[in-house]
């Protein structure tokens, strides 16, 4: 079987999450039979040139569907939201490396936003090989917290922070991690975390790993051109100096390995515009 | 999903074979540099043996990082790029990349740049002899570069240095590319002739910027980068009129190519082949449909070969460079 594939999807369901957010269904088999965890699609939204990378949210091989869960970012992102049920959308991938598969103790995932999306996958597919999972999932407010019933109906325990106090702990979810954290290493030594959100979150959530002691993997994101390693476009500092590509080399990354300053840095400002990525 | 091995066109279609300055192209399109890194990742995606050849991404002496990030900008039917010839170096793509390519049969060009004309020469010289080599595109017209690239470019007796060193140092077939952001394209085209090119690339991209107005600074790590895609057609398909009008070398068109219509219009204006660069970073499948496309256009106007098309609209009866004003309306 190809690894890649180009297809022309068909949009199931397009419909509003969360204020600026939409949760598309897209029957694409060929996707489904080949995505995994924490890897991404490029979708090409018609009015925009390029072609925007979006995180697989669901991967239904029975189906054959896949969905996306989209932040409006800009008009790529916008227009991709305006899809309506019967509309085509050309669609590549399944690209990037994915979440590493983790086999029994517990694993830590924590979101930020929409950083949220390729997380549903990554539960389900741990809670099936015997592995505990943890959600703590952060956002402005609770409206904008994503996502948890998917992770709850996959089997994740969640714990919401909004920085209002309107859900769950007030404040963000690095107020929220040192507890968790030594819940984790009390029930279970060996576990592990994955993070997926804004840059700033992820240097917070690396620092307090770190001090625990527990591994991390970080899904970025990155301005992109291809997705699939042609174009050198989505280059992000890396920890040992040069930089890593996040389409070929990622999206995933042990949190070590990138230079999470740094990235933080180009993504002050993100929420103008596409930025693409695992999001 | 995989495509097709033919072009579509059976044995009583016209022939798309092309011989560009001294190589056989199996169709007149070619992938172009930049968009197409060294042919591993597009292997995965169709037969690379579809396409007439295919252009390296552009390789330099040593292996360079490229620049800071972020090195994409999305603007109206196009792209900025700041990539900044991220490249492993000339040594390993000898001794990792093209060993891979050649595998196909399909010609292979490598684009070369460098910071100084010896250094262009240097990696010229390193890559004479080596199997599977079919030519080299000398770039000097990356706009993403501090030295070398277009600095270049935009001077013709730069431009002659660089082609005479490079030209002095191989044997092969040399194409040039050269960089849209000059007064008169001419005038660096003869430059390049003289110097000894065997053919032109016309063009590479077009020096541009966006600005994050949210952040009130430049979208690319670089500041500048050069702009692709649909958006810089027009300009591209203008320079190789102008030029084929005024140079007796054939040329290879690039710019905003999507189909093949957008290829035909290039062969029109007087491109013995062309490249096909953005459109592949949007659908990786976009050099193979490109070729179907313009063997199927050619098929049905019945035209027994891509050379009956070369320069067609240029005449006779068309206007010649310099014939007439602008091709603006009314004054």
């Amino acid at each position: 079987m190809k690894e890649w594939v180009e297809e022309d999807g068909r949009v199931l369901t397009c419909a509003e999450v969360a204020p600026g957010h939409g949760c598309i269904e897209v029957l694409a088999p060929g996707l489904a039979a080949r995505a995994l965890p924490g890897q991404f699609a490029m979708a090409r939204s018609g009015t925009r040139f390029l072609a925007r990378p979006l995180s697989f949210f669901d991967i239904d091989p029975g189906r054959g569907v896949v969905a996306f869960l989209v932040r409006a970012a800009g008009e790529g992102t916008r227009a991709l939201l305006c899809l309506r049920p019967g509309d085509g959308l050309g669609l590549a991938g399944p690209f990037g490396n994915g979440f590493p598969l983790v086999s029994g103790g517990t694993l830590l995932l924590v979101a930020g936003g929409v950083g949220v999306a390729p997380f549903p996958p990554v539960v389900r597919r741990a809670t099936a090989a015997g592995t505990g999972v943890r959600v703590v999932l952060g956002a402005r407010t609770a409206a904008l917290l994503l996502a948890t019933a998917q992770l709850r109906d996959a089997g994740a325990e969640v714990v919401t922070c909004t920085e209002d106090g309107s859900g769950g702990v007030r404040g963000t979810v690095s107020d929220a991690l040192p507890g968790v954290l030594r819940d984790l290493l009390a029930g279970a030594p060996g576990g592990c975390a994955f993070a997926c959100g804004p840059p700033a979150m992820l240097v917070a959530v690396a620092r307090l790993c770190e001090e625990a002691g527990v591994p991390l993997y970080v899904s970025l994101e990155a301005r992109m051109g291809c997705g699939f390693g042609v174009c050198r476009g989505c280059a992000v500092p890396a920890a040992a100096g040069g930089y890593l590509h996040v389409c070929q080399d990622g999206p995933v990354f042990p949190a070590r390995a990138a230079d999470l300053g740094g990235v933080a840095r180009l993504w002050e400002h993100a929420g103008d515009g596409d930025g693409g990525g695992c999001a | 999903m995989h495509e097709g091995q033919g072009t579509g066109v059976g044995g009583g279609g016209p022939d798309l074979s092309v011989n560009l300055a001294g190589i056989r192209l199996a169709n007149p399109v070619l992938v172009a540099s930049g968009t197409f890194g060294y042919g591993r990742e597009m292997a995965r995606w169709f037969d690379l043996r579809l396409l007439g050849g295919i252009i390296t991404k552009g390789t330099t002496l040593a292996a360079r990082p490229g620049n800071p990030p972020p090195r994409i900008a999305e603007t109206p039917a196009g792209l900025l790029n700041s990539i900044g010839l991220e490249n492993p170096g000339v040594d390993a793509v000898i001794g990792e990349e093209i060993p891979f390519l050649r595998q196909f049969g399909v010609p292979v060009i490598v684009n070369i740049a460098g910071e100084t004309v010896e250094e262009y020469a240097t990696v010229a010289a390193k890559l004479e002899g080596v199997e599977g080599v079919s030519g080299l595109e000398v770039n000097v017209s990356c706009p993403n570069v501090r030295a070398g690239g277009m600095v270049f470019g935009t001077d013709p007796a730069a431009t002659a240095a660089v082609v005479k060193a490079v030209r002095a140092a191989t044997s092969l077939p040399l194409l040039v590319k050269l960089t849209p952001n000059v007064t008169d394209i001419v005038e660096v085209a003869r430059a390049a002739q003289e110097a000894g090119a065997d053919a032109l690339t016309l063009v590479n991209t077009l020096k541009g910027m966006a600005i994050d107005v949210q952040l009130r600074r430049p979208l690319l790590g670089a500041v500048t980068g050069g702009l692709s895609g649909p958006a810089i057609k027009p300009v591209a398909l203008r320079m190789v009129w102008e030029v084929a009008g005024a140079v007796n070398l054939p040329i290879v068109g690039c710019g905003g190519i999507m189909s093949g219509r957008d290829a035909v219009e290039f062969l029109l204006a007087g491109a013995s082949a062309v490249a096909v660069g953005s459109a592949t970073l949007v659908n990786p499948l976009a050099a193979p449909r490109v070729v179907r496309e313009m063997a199927a256009w050619l098929a049905e106007e019945g035209f027994a070969g891509v050379s009956e098309v070369v320069g067609m609209a240029r005449g006779p009866g068309a206007l010649r460079p310099g014939d007439a004003p602008g091709g603006g309306g009314p004054a």
